[in-house]
């Protein structure tokens, strides 16, 4: 097999280059999204909750439960009268909201033994009394169905307590969990790789959550906290990769000035661009035949995690690494300008580099100056000083490949 | 490694492979036993969705003081947290109303005979030290209730090696019985356990921990301490509650759902394990060999860990943990092949290189996944039950995925290396193009000077 090459490496294709147009993306499926909640939920009756689609297990909803061995007699074909009942129940609506059965399940008393048939629904209508009314309606159509009085039917209003508890609590877990993986990452990397990782994690967050809203059939329930959640403690792993390369890319420049972190971002993306498309690949393809082959419940969990994947996908290679650059860039500008106010001159400081930083602040934005002054091998670095004072501001010390290979200390 | 020694630890690792899938779906009688082997894959237990349960109805019987809706999401919260602690982590619990009467429903999945718990529930134990023996409330004086003071009570051991039951008060029982037992120093209390008198204690010092055991003298047996336990828990409850209703519950999901989880499994399975060899030749078949073991060793954990029960986001976490062991080979493949290429190293180098160079990668991405794990971990257990299976799996699939790719590969191609290791094709590796092999070869500083026009 000739085997696909899928090499970056000397793609000269610049992942740096115009980051913010790999904002526009992200920003216009927010804006989208707005749109759509906002505009589906000034049409739709059941306002903003039905355009963003949310489950039975968040609202609440009616639990009708009918006792079928006492209307039926013991030999009640169970299947059958659930299937009826349910074709019956979602025939009610309000306005042009109808009943959607969300469960259907058997019910077998442990004390005399009756088959009930248990089926919740959301509530159609915000409205207490409405919705009573519309259960006594449920009830007594039922009834009919069943050719029996109504006392075998009861119907509950189903509160979602447990589900807001979920929520809460899952929502505590990320926030806490986000925090701690901050501060590791701060303490392995550096503390903006650590905040561009985070804002890539919430980009993920977000635009799954956008996305999913666009897909319209897709209840936010529990199983949706659940498929989050996933995303959460998965989608940081991509960033990680990256940034792993950025730190050993990084390693030969320590301690110096003007770095060309755009370069060294790209770099970092290319040579980590196989591994991203092939644990991507690898990733969406069980969940992928799951959303396929599983059938809609497995499609409500298997749908929003592989946006969540997609978007991580997105996130870790435009979103994270520009970002990553960008930052260092103007953290270095505020320190320099800290140092400029104090008057400080460091050692590895020098006059020429200065006028670069100042030439570099009124130039144009693109002529990043790329210098790199080394404190390891002091002989040389006088050259270099020297070349620099010289060269001035038409002088740029070209980012190249050929620094980058880590080279393991003697 | 020699060649033998490579190929015997192949063999064994096959083995190992091959009895690990025979014993997850096989079933036998074990000897002359009654007992019989079930294969382990299919005793892992079932949540709700996949397996139905069991289901009782509380009503809620409403004494009149406080805040009600208060009282009653403090029970719940303090019924998922017990049936946390029991393992039931895919239990659910919500609440109804009907014509003014409040409901508290749990579903517990059918698993380790929850009935007998949910009976429990509904005939909660009221504990009361008292100040005088007797039941004519004008005789005596409640030193600590049960429902006020208590926080929690759990089966423990004494010093005698005895199942006892231990009671942690909650802030205020703390400070109450701290004066309590100040009071009554060299004194008799009296414990009441639903009116009954249960036993008297002698104080022999003043108790400021809010802790506290109530032992037996001829001894409890664990089932009757871990009885009484559950007792006393229902009985700190906000609200009584009574049984209602008992019933089994069918699945939410139909039998079908597992059996297309796992066909769609099978399929993403196999597409992965036929990339990683197309793409990695030999060092993808190792890839695939851990990922074997990854898969069963991930499920047996499932079967054999009391807090895993799987739901239909379970199967699918799962599933995509299969693919993220996955990334890990091939983040070290990657950097093998990286390897190899800008130099002249031979393959052993390579992969040796390889795998030191991209530890780190792995490392800090699976901690990470590590720390979301433990904190929902954590954090679901104090709140809220479906979360803890969830966090649970995550936290094997974790730890497993981290072993398979940085143990098993790597002794895996350990044993490879002797066998063949001079194919480049086999091992799917290229040398690049000469100059960027001399580029590594190089040992000139890591600075590179050049000179270009910019207008100022």
């Amino acid at each position: 097999m000739k085997g696909v090459s899928l090499d970056f490496t000397k793609s000269k294709f610049r992942f740096d280059e115009k980051y913010r147009l790999w904002l526009i993306l992200p920003i216009v499926i927010i804006l989208v999204t707005i749109a759509v909640i906002v505009g589906l939920g000034e049409t739709l009756s059941g306002g903003y909750i039905d355009a963003v689609g949310i489950g039975i297990d968040f609202e609440g909803g009616s639990k009708v439960t009918v006792d079928l061995t006492a209307a039926k007699g013991t030999d009640v074909n169970y299947d059958e009268w659930a299937q009826k009942i349910e074709t019956e129940v979602e025939k009610n609506h309000v306005g042009e909201n109808y009943i959607h059965v969300s469960y259907v399940q058997k019910l077998e008393n442990s004390n005399n033994g009756h088959v009930s048939v248990q089926i919740r629904y959301r509530n159609i209508t915000a409205d207490d009394e409405e919705m009573n009314q519309m259960n006594e309606t449920v009830k007594a159509q039922i009834a009919e169905l069943l050719g029996t009085d109504e006392s075998v039917i009861t119907y509950e209003s189903v509160s979602s307590t447990a589900a807001k508890n979920l929520l809460s609590s899952a929502g505590l877990a990320v926030g806490i969990s986000v925090a701690l993986i901050l501060i590791y990452i701060i303490i392995r990397f550096t503390f903006i790789s650590g905040i561009a990782a985070i804002i890539a994690l919430i980009h993920d967050v977000v635009i799954m959550f956008c996305l999913t809203v666009w897909c319209r059939n897709i209840p936010i329930n529990t199983s949706y906290v659940a498929a989050m959640v996933t995303i959460v403690s998965y989608s940081i792993n991509n960033t990680i990769v990256i940034f792993d390369r950025v730190r050993e890319l990084m390693r030969p420049f320590k301690g110096m000035k003007n770095i060309d972190y755009n370069a060294i971002g790209d770099e970092a993306i290319k040579s980590t661009m196989r591994r991203s498309i092939f644990t991507t690949f690898t990733t969406l393809a069980t969940v992928f035949f799951l959303a396929v082959l599983g059938g809609d419940s497995m499609q409500e969990f298997c749908v929003p995690i592989i946006l969540g994947l997609v978007a991580g996908f997105y996130s870790s290679i435009f979103v994270a690494t520009p970002l990553w650059a960008t930052m260092s860039y103007s953290w270095e500008k505020t320190l320099e300008k800290i140092r400029i106010k104090r008057g400080i001159e460091t050692e590895n400081y020098v006059a020429g580099d200065a006028s670069q930083v100042n030439s570099k602040a009124v130039g144009k934005k693109n002529n990043k100056v790329d210098a790199e002054l080394g404190g390891d091998k002091p002989s040389s670095d006088e050259a270099k000083k020297a070349k620099a004072q010289k060269a001035k501001a038409n002088t740029i010390y070209k980012y190249s490949k050929k620094n980058t290979q880590f080279k393991k200390k003697k | 490694m020699s060649k033998t020694k490579s190929i015997v630890v192949l063999s064994i690792i096959c083995v190992f492979i091959a009895l690990m899938i025979v014993f997850a779906v096989v079933d036998f009688p074990i000897g002359k036993s009654v007992y019989d082997y079930h294969g382990y894959a299919k005793t892992i237990s079932l949540g709700m969705d996949l397996s139905g349960g069991i289901e009782a109805v509380y009503r809620v019987t409403d004494d009149g003081i406080g805040n009600l809706d208060q009282r009653i999401n403090g029970t719940v919260s303090s019924l998922q947290s017990l049936l946390i602690d029991k393992g039931y982590t895919e239990a659910s619990v919500t609440t109804s109303e009907n014509g003014g009467v409040h409901y508290i429903t749990v579903q517990v999945p059918n698993v380790d005979d929850p009935e007998r718990l949910l009976n429990l529930i509904g005939r909660p134990a009221s504990l009361e030290f008292r100040s005088a023996q007797s039941t004519d409330k004008s005789e005596y004086e409640v030193l600590i209730s049960g429902k006020e003071h208590l926080d929690n009570a759990y089966v423990s051991v004494d010093n005698n090696n005895q199942y006892v039951i231990a009671l942690q008060f909650n802030a205020a029982g703390t400070k109450k019985f701290a004066e309590v037992t100040k009071e009554y120093l060299n004194k008799s209390i009296y414990i009441y356990v639903n009116d009954a008198f249960y036993t008297a204690v002698n104080v022999q010092s003043e108790i400021a921990d809010g802790r506290a055991i109530i032992s037996n003298n001829s001894g409890y047996s664990y089932e009757e301490a871990n009885e009484f336990a559950t007792k006393l828990q229902s009985g700190t409850f906000g609200v009584d509650l009574t049984v209602y209703s008992q019933s089994l519950i069918s699945a939410t999901l139909g039998q079908d759902v597992i059996k297309w989880a796992l066909i769609a499994g099978a399929c993403g399975i196999g597409v992965i394990l036929i990339f990683m060899v197309l793409m990695y030749r030999l060092l993808g078949v190792a890839a695939d060999i851990a990922l074997l073991i990854y898969i069963t060793l991930l499920l047996w954990f499932c079967a054999v860990l009391p807090w895993v029960q799987l739901t239909l986001a379970g199967i699918a976490g799962i599933l995509l943990s299969i693919g993220m062991a996955v990334d890990a080979n091939v983040i070290i493949f990657e950097r093998i092949r990286d390897e190899f290429k800008i130099s002249s190293k031979s393959i052993q180098t390579s992969i040796k290189t390889g795998f030191k160079r991209s530890t780190g990668a792995i490392i800090d991405g699976n901690v990470t996944t590590i720390i979301g794990s433990v904190v929902l971990w954590i954090v679901g257990s104090a709140t809220s039950t479906s979360i803890v299976g969830f966090a649970v799996t995550l936290f094997i699939g974790i730890i497993l995925s981290m072993f398979t790719a940085l143990v098993v590969t790597r002794l895996i191609l350990k044993c490879f290396v002797p066998l063949n290791s001079t194919n480049e094709k086999l091992y799917g590796l290229k040398r690049g193009k000469i100059e960027e092999q001399e580029e590594e070869k190089s040992e000139a500083p890591a600075i590179e000077l050049e000179t270009s026009e910019v207008d100022a």
